[in-house]
């Protein structure tokens, strides 16, 4: 009789233990691609007085105004690995009867431009602005220049004669696809 | 190890845990001396009773309410991307994974005379519940592009993990023919907590409007308040010895009190009602403590370009790093090093048997005076009902239940559980007495156990003791 219920009990463990197992199953998928969030931030605005592109000394026609800062998550090495295209949205507001030559430049660490992009904004009225977007889409390969980069700089140059009145205004987003693997 | 990787083994964590410390296996078998410890108002057989060290009670369990290891890696030709996709999709955040794994060290039971029985040992015990954070899975696998306007929530992350030693003390009484009543009094000993909950706030991206943002978008972090509650975690760290381990699995963590109670009720021979509420006590962490958290309000517009008029030896504004400034002013991340408490999760069994059939073998014939104790009928079924206390909700299991005393020494219980992980768990429970060595051994969802992968839970538990039946 013992010996029966030892035979039952030690089946039941048989069962338990060695008789159970994981099939119909592949890990090895997961070495391929696995996530692709698409990520939307917010970039740079800025906002410049038309009286900002006077040359106090009156030397000059216009000044070049242009600004800096680091975007320090873009040539992180994860982002330089999963990043497989962005695009930049600007959207423009110039309330003064002056077109302007933009330029985005992307800078790495050795002040280098590694990627740029220019425009031209309309000219517009203070009383009736001229909203311009400019979008520009980077895939690959020019988005390894753009991962190369740490900073973004920004300039803005008038072309034509100047007004002491009205505003250019920016405000920009990047959308950014990630591709992020396994391995 | 990269972030995939990452994301992708706690996936799989996801996937290899289950419904907690339901035992229904063992429940009212008063054949298993280890029952007393899911009813201390049980009723106590033998004379006395010792665990053998170590495996007086294993019990592992594993499981996920909302999927299996198959859902996750099934190797079907389908691309895994699209199964995890869909996976995002049907889970939600009350879904979660839990595990528990419980040892028993030392287990003793003893009885003083007729109506007293008494019970101690230490046991230590694994614990781990977390909550799918769905919105935050989203978000990851998603971002944020497609979820305008969508407010993903910090209460999606709630998880919790225990690990403890547990010493008892436990009384069972038989006041007369129909009642035993039982309480155990329990020495918690945490060595390692970590929890997050009662996480609150949002993270939302929206087009700007009404002036909440002066760029594209307004993406605001509302009311968040997130933090994590650790102890012990340093104590493992570094070069611990041995000794330090055992001293610390025995009285160096931080200290709580419990309390198990417990009464059976035997209406007459076939109709037997019982319950119990066990674990109601409270940890003190006072040693080792961290708290992490952050919380508040933050509107992220981006980095706002000033164009300054700049003089020789001027340096442009570090505008990155006033950005960074700002985030972290606006959501400091504290480390609080202040003790707290915890509650355990209390639970509740309960059960109604009914008994019929010839009397159990080795049982006497009949109950004829009708002054005994009741006697052993061989079969039983009945309604068994589970509950625990879980961060975000009560998670309940119903079991149906047959027992069949087949042999003088073998005992089997068959189970029919639907709980949060299945509607059709089936369990089996053998008991055998050879001579004073006691052994049993339970296992459910077993019509998964020839394919792990498909199973959203499995459990085991075993054990072996020395019984002395009484003189």
């Amino acid at each position: 009789m013992k010996y029966s219920f030892v035979k039952i009990i030690g089946l039941l463990a048989l069962i338990l233990s060695f008789g159970s197992c994981v099939k119909d199953t592949d890990f090895d998928q997961f070495q391929d691609t696995l996530l692709t969030p698409i990520v939307d931030l917010n970039l740079v605005f800025w906002e410049v007085e038309a009286i900002r592109f006077e040359d106090p000394s009156g030397n000059l026609p216009s000044l070049i105004v242009r600004d800096t800062t680091e975007i320090r998550f873009l040539d992180d090495s994860d982002t330089q690995d999963s990043m497989v295209r962005a695009d930049f949205l600007f959207e423009f507001e110039n309330a003064t009867p002056t077109s302007y030559a933009l330029t985005m430049d992307f800078i790495n660490l050795s002040g280098n431009v590694t990627y740029s992009l220019q425009t031209t904004v309309p000219a517009g009225d203070p009383t009736s602005p001229e909203f311009y977007d400019y979008l520009k889409e980077v895939v690959a390969p020019e988005i390894n220049q753009v991962t190369q980069a740490n900073r973004l700089a920004i300039s803005a140059e008038p072309l034509g004669s100047i007004s002491n009145q009205g505003r250019l205004t920016m405000r920009s987003k990047a959308r950014f696809y990630l591709e992020i693997s396994g391995q | 190890m990269s972030r995939a990787k990452i994301i992708f083994l706690f996936s799989l964590l996801f996937a290899m845990v289950v419904s907690g410390q339901n035992k229904q296996l063992i429940y009212g078998l008063d054949e298993v001396p280890q029952n007393l410890l899911l009813n201390p108002g049980g009723v106590p057989q033998g004379r006395a009773y010792i665990g053998v060290p170590g495996l007086s009670g294993l019990h592992l369990n594993a499981g996920s309410s909302g999927f299996s290891l198959y859902d996750v890696a099934a190797s079907d030709g389908q691309l895994p991307a699209t199964r995890i996709s869909s996976l995002i999709q049907s889970l939600d955040d009350k879904d979660f994974v839990t595990t528990t794994v419980q040892l028993g060290m030392i287990d003793v039971g003893w009885r003083k005379d007729d109506e007293t029985f008494f019970s101690a040992g230490l046991y230590q015990e694994f614990d781990l519940i977390a909550y799918f954070p769905k919105d935050w899975a989203t978000l990851a696998w998603y971002g944020n592009a497609n979820y305008l306007d969508y407010p993903f929530k910090f209460e999606h992350i709630s998880a919790r993990a225990d690990v403890l030693s547990v010493f008892h003390f436990g009384i069972n009484k038989k006041i007369n023919r129909k009642w035993h009543v039982g309480g155990r009094l329990k020495l918690y000993n945490s060595l390692v907590s970590a929890n997050s909950l009662g996480n609150t706030g949002s993270f939302t991206t929206r087009l700007a409007n009404n002036g909440d943002s002066q760029n594209i978008y307004a993406q605001e972090l509302s009311e968040a308040a997130v933090s994590i509650q650790t102890s012990g975690l340093s104590r493992f760290e570094g070069n611990v010895t041995q000794s330090e381990v055992l001293n610390t699995g025995l009285f160096g963590g931080d200290l709580g009190l419990g309390i198990d109670v417990g009464a059976t009720y035997q209406y007459d021979d076939s109709w037997r009602f019982s319950a119990s509420l066990l674990d109601i006590g409270v940890i003190a962490h006072g040693s080792d403590v961290k708290t992490y958290q952050a919380s508040g309000d933050y509107n992220l517009e981006g980095i706002q370009l000033e164009f300054p008029n700049l003089s020789q030896g001027q340096t442009a504004p570090q505008y990155y790093a006033i950005f960074e400034n700002e985030l972290e002013a606006a959501v400091p991340i504290d480390t609080l090093y202040s003790s707290y408490t915890q509650w355990r999760p209390v639970k509740l069994n309960a059960s109604a048997t009914y008994a019929f059939g010839p009397s159990a073998p080795g049982s006497v014939d009949c109950n004829c005076s009708g002054k005994g104790d009741p006697y052993k009928l061989e079969s039983e079924v009945g309604i068994q009902i589970y509950a625990i206390k879980r961060p975000k909700a009560i998670q309940t299991a119903i079991s149906l239940f047959y027992v069949r005393r087949l042999l003088r020494q073998l005992t089997v219980k068959s189970t029919w559980t639907m709980d949060a992980l299945s509607y059709a768990n089936l369990g089996l429970a053998l008991v055998g007495d050879f001579g004073p060595i006691n052994v049993y051994l339970a296992g459910d969802h077993l019509l998964r156990y020839g394919n792990l992968a498909k199973a959203r839970g499995a459990s085991i538990q075993l054990g072996v003791n020395v019984k002395l039946e009484r003189r």
